[in-house]
């Protein structure tokens, strides 16, 4: 209590002080008036206030940005509707060929090369039109880009698989050979797109990829009609080892394509 | 935020087009200076990320910008100096795609689409397909999509290539806005440009910087290089081809020649104040001695008088 006391007694004396010296400079007035007032802004404090605060802002980042999936569907939007089509037109000439040769067993291996032909456009637009030292500067850059479009047209292509293979069970009116049909419709699509994942690496003109599948388009077609007992039961378990290796070529292929994709060369 | 550079080299084989190039860059701008094939653009790409060094990194903030990857490409902006646009598309199209590909959301991609348009003064041309614009407007563009997700560092190759005298100043007035807390990296053949927006300037030869400094401390080195000579015509023709010109231009009956030299290329030629271009032609002496026709090559060229051949390259 004393000390407190002591310091009030002190602060009063001091403010006393402060106050008496003041009064010889100031009048009561002028005093008053600048108490009142507040202190002056300091300009170049208040300058520097705000630099730092620039600054600050500056080294902020408050933007938010897409996940994975936004992006698929921006992508889907801007170019990945254009290959959908393509490859539903794909489809359809597909499906008049198997109805038009129902007893040949080669058509959806002919036609199977086709489908991978309707998303060269899509895979390689960035390439045909100058896009892509752009594309690969952004966040998304050419691996994620193609990467999206690999997704939507191996979505794309499962389904329309699927459907050709069943046309063409519906066309022959039997489901005895289906495991034949399933491996006569995929095998030809694996080799194409494993083709055009490896034109894509080595950045192979667009008309040499597309020359592949119509390549391997016309080889299976060749082959059902030149060696028939290729397309018989007693040939699937060398349907099933192509199978095997060109699933692993396609994985492979797929693997290095992405990580290649990331830098644009010289 | 700084973007250090590690000895960078790219060989194309037997070719170095960049050859261990050092730097440290800080917000500013930053011009990069120098002829065709001096290896800007290779080195532009390799600060992008999107071009593999043969040797050498790039750090920002102390991370390389490989491992950074897409953390990096986020605060990066980019013109490259050729580039290309999908035909069906109209500039807002464009515009919203790439902030797709920048991951920035819809909605402000949209704000931020609508007022690039108008900053670079494409706001009316918005849903024209950019087929139909011109070459300036289609570089406007360029810039606007390099600006899209406000990079901290933003590369720019050639930004003034195709623009009219007016939306250069609007562009570097943009520049001078933009970069105060940012880097910006701006290659250009346009000497002006860099002389007026560049705080530092690389000037770049066979894959190295030559020289390194304010527009001021480089303008330095050629001064007492520089030289202007008052001539006829026909000894104009002459000095054309055995000198390096900057400039001539007539001035009645004179020819007034502006000669880039390490000497004083004869007794009229008085020393004048250099430029940053001046610089750039004693640098790249190569580039501006364009062979003339035949009717002003060395065997016909003018005589000069007596006093003036004797005392030609004292």
């Amino acid at each position: 209590m004393r000390e407190s006391a002591r310091g009030r007694l002190r602060v009063r004396q001091t403010a006393g002080g402060v106050k008496r010296s003041m009064r010889k400079r100031l009048g009561r007035s002028e005093l008053r008036a600048v108490l009142s007032r507040g202190p002056a802004p300091r300009e170049a404090e208040v300058a520097r206030t705000k630099e730092r605060c620039v600054s600050l802002l500056a080294g902020q980042t408050f933007e938010e940005r897409t996940g994975f999936g936004e992006f698929l569907r921006e992508v889907l939007r801007y170019s990945g509707w254009r290959m959908w089509i393509l490859q539903g037109a794909a489809l359809l000439a597909a499906c008049m060929g198997i109805f038009a040769m129902p007893g040949f067993p080669a058509v959806t291996s002919a036609f199977a090369p086709v489908l991978v032909l309707a998303c060269i456009p899509a895979l390689l637009q960035g390439r045909i039109w100058g896009m892509e030292e752009i594309e690969a500067s952004t966040r998304a850059s050419g691996s994620q880009i193609l990467f999206a479009k690999l997704i939507l047209a191996g979505g794309a292509d499962l389904v329309f698989l699927t459907l050709m293979i069943f046309c063409q069970a519906a066309a022959r009116q039997s489901g005895e050979e289906l495991l034949g049909l399933v491996l006569y419709t995929v095998v030809p699509f694996l080799t194409a797109s494993t083709g055009i994942l490896r034109c894509l690496r080595r950045r192979s003109a667009p008309a040499a990829g597309a020359g592949l599948c119509l390549g391997i388009s016309l080889f299976w077609s060749m082959l059902g009609l030149w060696i028939p007992q290729a397309y018989q039961a007693s040939a699937t378990g060398v349907w099933l080892t192509a199978f095997v290796l060109f699933s692993v070529f396609f994985g492979r292929e797929l693997y290095e394509v992405v990580l290649t994709a990331r830098a644009v060369p010289a | 935020m700084e973007l250090t550079i590690d000895r960078l080299t790219k060989q194309y084989g037997a070719r170095i087009a960049v050859d261990g190039i050092s730097a440290v860059l800080t917000p500013g701008v930053y011009g990069l200076l120098g002829a065709n094939g001096a290896g800007k653009t290779t080195l532009m790409r390799m600060l992008c990320g999107i071009l593999t060094p043969t040797a050498g990194e790039v750090f920002c903030d102390g991370k390389n910008i490989l491992d950074m990857g897409m953390d990096y490409r986020d605060i990066l902006g980019y013109l490259p100096q050729d580039f290309g646009y999908y035909p069906d598309y109209r500039a807002w199209d464009f515009l919203m795609y790439i902030a797709a590909l920048k991951g920035i959301p819809r909605e402000m991609a949209k704000k931020r689409c609508k007022s690039l348009l108008e900053m670079t003064g494409l706001a009316g041309a918005g849903r024209k397909k950019i087929r139909a614009f011109s070459g300036g407007m289609r570089q406007r563009l360029g810039i606007a999509q390099a600006l899209l997700n406000n990079p901290k560092i933003l590369v720019l190759d050639e930004p003034t290539a195709g623009l009219d005298p007016k939306e250069r100043i609007r562009f570097r007035n943009l520049l001078a806005d933009y970069a105060r807390e940012r880097i910006v990296l701006l290659s250009t053949h346009i000497v002006s440009d860099i002389e007026v927006a560049a705080d530092k300037v690389f000037l770049m030869k066979k894959g190295r910087f030559l020289h390194q400094g304010t527009v001021e401390e480089l303008t330095r080195q050629a001064e007492g290089k520089v030289w202007e000579l008052r001539t006829g015509p026909k000894e104009a023709a002459f000095w054309e081809e055995k000198a390096s010109v900057a400039n001539l231009h007539r001035e009645g009956e004179e020819t007034v020649l502006r000669i880039v030299a390490e000497r004083r290329p004869c007794p009229e030629a008085v020393p004048c104040r250099a430029t940053l271009e001046d610089l750039y032609l004693l640098c790249f002496p190569e580039e501006e001695r364009t062979p003339l026709d035949g009717k002003h090559g060395a065997a016909g060229a003018p005589r000069l008088s007596d006093d003036r051949r004797r005392n030609r390259w004292n």
